[in-house]
């Protein structure tokens, strides 16, 4: 069954322990913050880089996005999804700091010539497919929907809650998302 | 019960997250018609490619971690430093907004009123135009949009902040800050009364502004105190680089770390000085840290510190001048070693303290 192909990473730490990680957290236990951090880290980078799409920013705003966390972490609802609530965190970073540069930074084709290729900025150096251009095409808030959905395996409640709409508009989004990606897409899915 | 066989279904199903029975009903489906096969190999498509697009490599996780632990520290320590005091996030106090005419903006929207009215645009261009340093240059109709916050410490209470862009304040007692709701897309602008430690978040793009009296004091991501007593405003930086300006002039000072610098209406900006950042910071210590001071400006800090009234018998006292450092934490203790010292009686009756 080709279902084996779709595992999710997300899915290796199970739900139980991330709540009891965030119970410790609530007391302020350090230890149970680091070990969120490491589980939480690469989703909470790349859920910001798919937004913000500059690394250095992105790296900024996940630090910004743990303290904040951490500051807050008398308000972490166990028996709600903690992790929601670092995703909304996240979000709305990320949104802020778009809304500030008004425009992501995107390294186009034409501006890659311009950039020194080095190996110091290879690393910085990221070039958008077709794919990432169809998705970043999407609404602000159908791309949120989309990438909590596909990239980081957020279940639908917790997509309403990170975003503060009804499961309903998370439905109504999702299908739109789809709609949309598929039409434009349509030359490479054939 | 068969489930209904949606896109949201399909997706559940590609998130690994269906049930046996729910996998049944789909596989049921997928051998219903080849159009559901192609329905769902165009999904199945879409879902795996849209992941396989190019990453940039992630943040090295510990040293990610180092920097989040010791910013963490950094934050209780200070906190500690400041008597336990909790840290407001601004994002989650929920306040009643200051009406505008009630801020401190409020006589720049009157006096901009009046002059549209009475003088017409070109006086009030010209009025704008020496005030750019603190108000924005977007005209007024942007600073009437504006909702503006207000945090006070009250006498002998001090608060730390957290503004949305990350930024700490940390007031000291008697100290006032006034915030934007938002911050715009150009500047980071808040106004201090009485004394602040600023911790900022480095953003280039938006220069972060503290006015203070009649001084604008302009950073981009850096630590410094500025206090503001009796008309006299000081301003110390304890990292990086600031520029520091008069309201109504685009000259700047530049300053930089272990630098001070005072303003007085009168005389205007001092010299930039090297200062004592122990001494001028010893109120984050808890502590009092006096040189040459009067007596006068000693029991005033001691009034703020424990909110007590301070009466002179004898107005002579008030001259003599007293240099030391005291913990700020028993208001006998610092009595008994003042009048030591100075030859002077103190009494605390009530919240009054009587010295003669």
């Amino acid at each position: 069954m080709f279902i084996v192909l779709f595992y999710n990473a997300m899915i290796a730490i199970t739900n139980e322990n991330l709540q009891s990680l965030l119970t410790r957290i609530k007391q302020k236990d350090e230890e149970a913050f680091k070990e969120f951090f490491f589980i939480m880290q690469p989703h909470i980078f790349y859920y910001i880089f798919r937004f913000v799409y500059n690394r250095t920013i992105a790296e900024d705003l996940t630090q910004e996005t743990f303290i904040k966390f951490w500051l807050n972490a008398d308000k972490i609802d166990p028996s709600k999804s903690g992790k929601a609530y670092l995703y909304k965190i996240a979000h709305n970073l990320s949104i802020n700091s778009l809304k500030r540069k008004s425009g992501a930074e995107y390294v186009s084709d034409e501006h890659l010539n311009t950039i020194p290729m080095n190996e110091a900025s290879i690393d910085f150096i990221f070039m958008e497919d077709e794919y990432q251009k169809a998705v970043n095409s999407l609404p602000e808030r159908c791309r949120a929907v989309f990438t909590l959905c596909r990239f980081d395996g957020l279940e639908y409640a917790e997509i309403a809650e990170v975003l503060g709409i009804s499961l309903q508009t998370v439905k109504n989004q999702m299908s739109k998302a789809l709609a949309v990606l598929r039409k434009r897409l349509q030359n490479f899915l054939n | 019960m068969t489930p209904i066989i949606d896109t949201h279904f399909l997706i559940k199903i590609l998130q690994n997250k269906a049930s046996t029975a729910e996998m049944q009903s789909f596989e049921k489906w997928l051998n219903d018609s080849d159009a559901n096969k192609e329905e769902f190999g165009t999904l199945v498509l879409l879902w795996k490619k849209v992941a396989d697009s190019p990453l940039p490599p992630l943040p090295d996780q510990n040293l990610q971690w180092g920097k989040i632990y010791s910013r963490m520290h950094q934050i209780a320590e200070e906190a500690n430093l400041t008597h336990s005091v909790p840290v407001i996030d601004i994002n989650s106090v929920k306040q009643k907004p200051v009406a505008n005419n009630a801020s401190e903006y409020g006589w720049i929207l009157k006096v901009a009123a009046v002059l549209i009215v009475a003088v017409a645009i070109p006086l009030f261009f010209l009025l704008t135009k020496q005030k750019s340093p603190v108000t924005n240059t977007h005209t007024t109709a942007k600073v009437k949009t504006e909702t503006y916050y207000t945090i006070t410490a009250g006498k002998g209470e001090r608060k730390t902040i957290l503004l949305g862009d990350g930024s700490l304040v940390y007031l000291n007692v008697d100290s006032k800050l006034i915030y934007p709701e938002k911050f715009t897309d150009s500047t980071r602008e808040v106004e201090l009364f009485g004394e602040g430690y600023f911790s900022i978040t480095r953003d280039v793009n938006r220069p972060f502004k503290v006015t203070c009296s009649n001084t604008v004091t302009v950073v981009k991501g850096t630590e410094f105190n500025i206090k503001s007593r009796h008309d006299l405003v000081r301003i110390l930086i304890t990292k990086g680089n600031v520029e520091t300006f008069q309201v109504d002039s685009d000259r700047g000072i530049k300053l930089k770390k272990g630098e001070m610098i005072t303003f007085d209406e009168k005389a205007g900006f001092s010299k930039p000085i090297k200062a004592n950042i122990d001494h001028y910071l010893a109120w984050r210590q808890g502590k009092f840290s006096f040189s040459h001071t009067s007596l006068q400006d000693v029991m005033d800090e001691i009034s703020r510190f424990y909110n007590v009234d301070v009466e002179f018998r004898n107005p002579s006292e008030k001259s003599k001048i007293i240099t030391g450092v005291f913990d700020a934490d028993s208001l006998e203790h610092i009595f008994s070693i003042i009048s030591l010292t100075l030859d002077v009686k103190i009494n605390l009756e009530g919240s009054k303290v009587i010295v003669q």
